[in-house]
């Protein structure tokens, strides 16, 4: 192997470590989602983001090739009362981590641009306030198929 | 041993199996009081209203009659706690169909979002969630007269993005087969409270 691919190589790994996905920057762990439920409703994924870093990181902007717009939103119950609120940024704690699950924050696929199948893999990008990016897969399946677990069964 | 005497001890014997009995039907009973439910003391009949299916089928208190109903307030654009809630039901359903074929409650959605749930859209909808689902909507000063007769809470109400953002009550209410309000689920739900608390709730009528 001469020099250049070598060196070629080692330039793609480290783009690598830039986005987090080898050392100790941030990965996603068990994401899914679920298709949506009506055409062109929202589909909505779930996942864990890590942080083995020392440093706090802080969740912008989302976005995926499949659909116009992914924002972050947030559910709550108050007084028995469901309330949605978009989060403008979500904070991943140093040597932590950020949970989206179901009753909590999410993220909101909005806009499909074309017809999703079940078992649909949409990449989804992340980006931090550092100007740092993520990028990952989720799998989206209709509720209740084998592909999209139910939040309680 | 007398024929007397083994009279008694019989006679003795019967009446310990009966007390025992008697002790062990009432103890499991009161064992089997539900979880999650709060059972209202007297169910408590509702005001008539009319509401519009995802079949364009009226939905009144004459239709739901004949069956108990699960009736969960949301809205179809609602990607997170409305389908998760639906879910949930259907699961049990799924479940309790298994076990009490004749008496499973229907689910009945009904959405507060009508500018946007169209027929079409509630049957989309309520297709995902298998049988015995309805879906069903009405004007909004229909659903604010059922939702206030039924406790519930909903706000339509100008937002950022899709035009306007939906808040509401999060709980399931059973509504017995004289179409009356028989109990309330609290949010946070689980599938397994309503397998557990839904036949004894049905069985007490």
């Amino acid at each position: 192997m001469s020099v250049l691919p070598r060196f070629a190589l080692s330039i793609v790994f480290l783009g690598l470590a830039g986005c987090g996905e080898v050392g100790g920057g941030p990965v996603v762990a068990d994401a899914y989602g679920y298709l949506p439920l009506t055409g062109g409703g929202p589909a909505v994924a779930y996942f864990v983001v890590r942080n083995a870093g020392d440093e706090e990181l802080v969740l912008r902007a989302f976005e995926s090739p499949l659909f116009e717009r992914a924002e972050l939103h947030e559910t709550t119950v108050e007084d028995g009362v469901a309330r949605m609120r978009r989060l403008g940024s979500l904070v991943v704690p140093a040597r932590g981590e950020a949970r989206l699950e179901p009753g909590g924050a999410h993220l909101m696929l909005l806009g499909p641009k074309g017809a999703l199948e079940n078992g649909a893999v949409c990449p989804v990008t992340a980006t931090f306030a550092d100007s740092s990016s993520l990028s990952f897969d989720i799998v989206l399946g209709h509720r209740g198929s084998p592909s999209a677990p139910e939040a309680d069964s | 041993m007398t024929r007397a005497r083994f009279t008694a001890l019989a006679l003795l014997a019967v009446l310990a199996a009966a007390v025992a009995s008697w002790l062990l039907v009432n103890l499991a009973g009161r064992d089997r009081a539900p979880a999650a439910a709060v059972v209202l003391p007297e169910p408590r009949a509702l005001a008539e209203f009319e509401l519009v299916d995802h079949r364009g089928n009226a939905v009144t208190k004459a239709t739901l009659a004949g069956s108990w109903h699960l009736l969960f307030f949301g809205f179809a654009n609602c990607p997170d706690i409305c389908p998760a809630t639906l879910g949930q039901l259907a699961a049990a359903r799924r479940r309790l169909v298994a076990e009490h074929p004749d008496e499973v409650p229907r689910i009945l959605f009904v959405s507060v979002d009508p500018g946007r749930d169209t027929q079409q859209v509630l049957a989309d909808y309520a297709g995902r969630f298998g049988d015995g689902v309805l879906a069903a909507t009405a004007e909004p000063e229909v659903l604010k007269r059922l939702a206030d007769d039924l406790g519930i809470f909903f706000r339509v109400q100008p937002g950022a993005d899709d035009g306007y953002e939906v808040s509401h009550s999060a709980a399931v209410l059973l509504l017995n087969p004289r179409a009356e309000l028989q109990a309330v689920f609290s949010a946070p739900h689980r599938t397994d409270a309503f397998v557990d608390d839904l036949p004894i709730v049905m069985a007490v009528r």
